[in-house]
């Protein structure tokens, strides 16, 4: 069972790393917090509707992307969130509180429990997590030159545009496929902690790349281990694991006369 | 003009953007191995002008670019930059494919910054920035640059190392720039031609005796004070 989760814990953390990458790289930490917990929404709406909530947020979660990314240029990205996120946050609120849902149930997409991921999840997650991974071998060039400086990349010839709204879809697939594991409110945690680490410590593109997926699968098997001994969610764990670490890298880095 | 190449014209040339008019029918032709200098005012739309050029920016009219002379682009600032620790090597290679590491070394070379190749690009200097973002340009293989406003944030010194180093570039390489400046003595010494401008053209042409008082006044609005340095 440990074994099994932990295979599965690794995989999502190797996703979601990648994506950490870019999200801290382009500055859309916020965004990810947002399409996330927006995502709270879509839960309410597919519990109501009687329909699978991942499936429903896999139509609903990129839509949130897609409003965020095509927010007007007088409208900076940040308010457009800032207003979506607890709209759709209390629209889930008022749903479940008006149809008396199973608490549990809503509790386990806010907080995510990896013991209780089952066999289709793990499926649903391969799926998406291949066309995640895919997604960023094939635009990989155009997604760090987009990040470094959309105006260069531009100049350069890159639809930034499409670079643009493309991560945004692709971000929200993934934080779909990591809620049963990290849940809602601790999975942003995961999409700023990885590269935030490796950031603190990684010099060059494919340094800090390569070492945002490691930190990002170390974390995760650490806080699974931790939560699997003491008995505690596995979210949380994840998440104060990586604090842990965000915290001794930075001092280690202050130590080493770098900051 | 005898047996120069000509390698990009413009013409009539016109940008609007949220219904106002930003630039209006603006021509020009640019030579091989030719520096342009372009001037106007704050808000002229020199900075459009260049992004037009690299077709970042809708406009009317005529953009010719001869086949093998793609701009490379060295922008104002970097200020939409994330937080991606680039080193400038990385900076330098950013989107591209099929470069090698001789290339780049090459390019560093011309520009003088191989020593700073594995430095982040974040904590370079802007006049080193700006080296780099030339070597890049070079890499890309472009024969025409497009400045803007290259040196106003350098000190006196980076300034002088950067004009020496264009001046080779257009002696050596025979590579041609588009330069936005305010500095009327530098153009006056370092263009081949001017363009001044503000929405409209007003002046295009050598950096010779047209280029008077009269002009920038009228260029500028007619309250400026100008002092032409000799140079
Ligand atoms: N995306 C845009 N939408 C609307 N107006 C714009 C846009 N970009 C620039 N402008 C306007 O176009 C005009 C010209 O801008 P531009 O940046 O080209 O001027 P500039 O000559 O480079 O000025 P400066 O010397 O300050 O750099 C300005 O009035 C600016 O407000
Ligand atoms: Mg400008």
């Amino acid at each position: 069972m440990i074994t099994e989760v932990l295979i599965y814990g690794t995989l999502v953390s190797i996703v979601s790393g990648i994506l950490s990458y870019f999200v801290v790289s382009r500055n859309v930490e916020f965004a990810g917090v947002g399409i996330s917990h927006a995502a709270f929404g879509g839960v309410a709406i597919a519990m109501v509707l009687g329909v699978n909530p991942v499936w429903f947020l896999l139509l609903f979660t990129p839509l949130v992307g897609v409003l965020i990314a095509s927010s007007p240029k007088n409208l900076s990205e940040n308010t457009a969130i800032g207003i979506l996120f607890p709209f759709f946050m209390s629209l889930g609120i008022i749903l479940i509180y008006l149809s008396q849902q199973n608490l549990s149930l809503v509790w386990s997409y806010l907080f995510g429990n990896i013991f209780l991921v089952g066999r289709g999840d793990f499926l649903l997650f391969l799926v998406v997590g291949t066309l995640v991974v895919l997604y960023v071998l094939l635009f990989f060039r155009d997604l760090v030159f987009s990040s470094f400086s959309r105006e260069l990349a531009r100049a350069y010839g890159v639809n930034t545009t499409f670079i643009n709204y493309s991560f945004m879809v692709v971000l929200s697939l993934g934080i779909v496929v990591s809620i049963k594991m990290l849940g809602i409110v601790l999975l942003s945690a995961f999409l700023v902690l990885p590269a935030s680490i490796s950031f603190l410590v990684a010099r060059g593109v494919r340094r800090s790349f390569i070492l945002t997926i490691l930190f990002s699968v170390l974390m995760s098997i650490v806080g699974i281990q931790f939560s699997y001994w003491l008995d505690l969610p596995s979210g949380a764990s994840i998440v104060v694991v990586g604090t842990a670490f965000y915290i001794l890298f930075y001092l280690y880095r202050r130590a080493s006369g770098k900051a | 003009m005898e047996g120069k190449k000509l390698i990009l014209r413009v013409r009539n040339l016109s940008v609007v953007l949220d219904g106002k008019k930003i630039l209006e029918d603006i021509s020009f032709d640019l030579y091989e191995g030719e520096i342009l200098a372009v001037l106007g005012p704050n808000g002229a739309g020199k900075s459009t002008l260049l992004k037009a050029i690299l077709g970042m920016t809708p406009y009317t009219g005529e953009v010719y670019i001869a086949p093998g002379y793609r701009p490379g682009y060295i922008p104002q600032a970097l200020v939409d930059m994330g937080k991606l620790p680039a080193t400038a090597r990385d900076v330098i290679v950013m989107g591209f494919r099929g470069y090698s590491r001789e290339e780049v070394l090459e390019a560093a070379r011309k520009l003088n910054i191989e020593s700073h190749l594995d430095d982040l690009f974040v904590n370079l200097s802007g006049g080193l920035k700006q080296r780099t973002l030339i070597a890049k340009a070079l890499v890309y293989g472009s024969r025409i640059l497009l400045l803007d406003e290259p040196t106003s944030n350098l000190d006196i010194q980076s300034q002088r190392r950067f004009y020496d180093i264009l001046k080779q570039l257009k002696e050596k390489e025979k590579i041609s720039a588009i330069m936005v400046s305010h500095d009327l003595g530098v153009v006056s010494s370092y263009a081949d031609r001017v363009l001044c401008l503000n929405v409209k053209m007003f002046y295009h042409g050598a950096p010779g005796k047209e280029l008077n008082i009269d002009l920038i006044r009228k260029v500028y609005g007619h309250d400026v004070g100008v002092i032409i340095h000799d140079h």
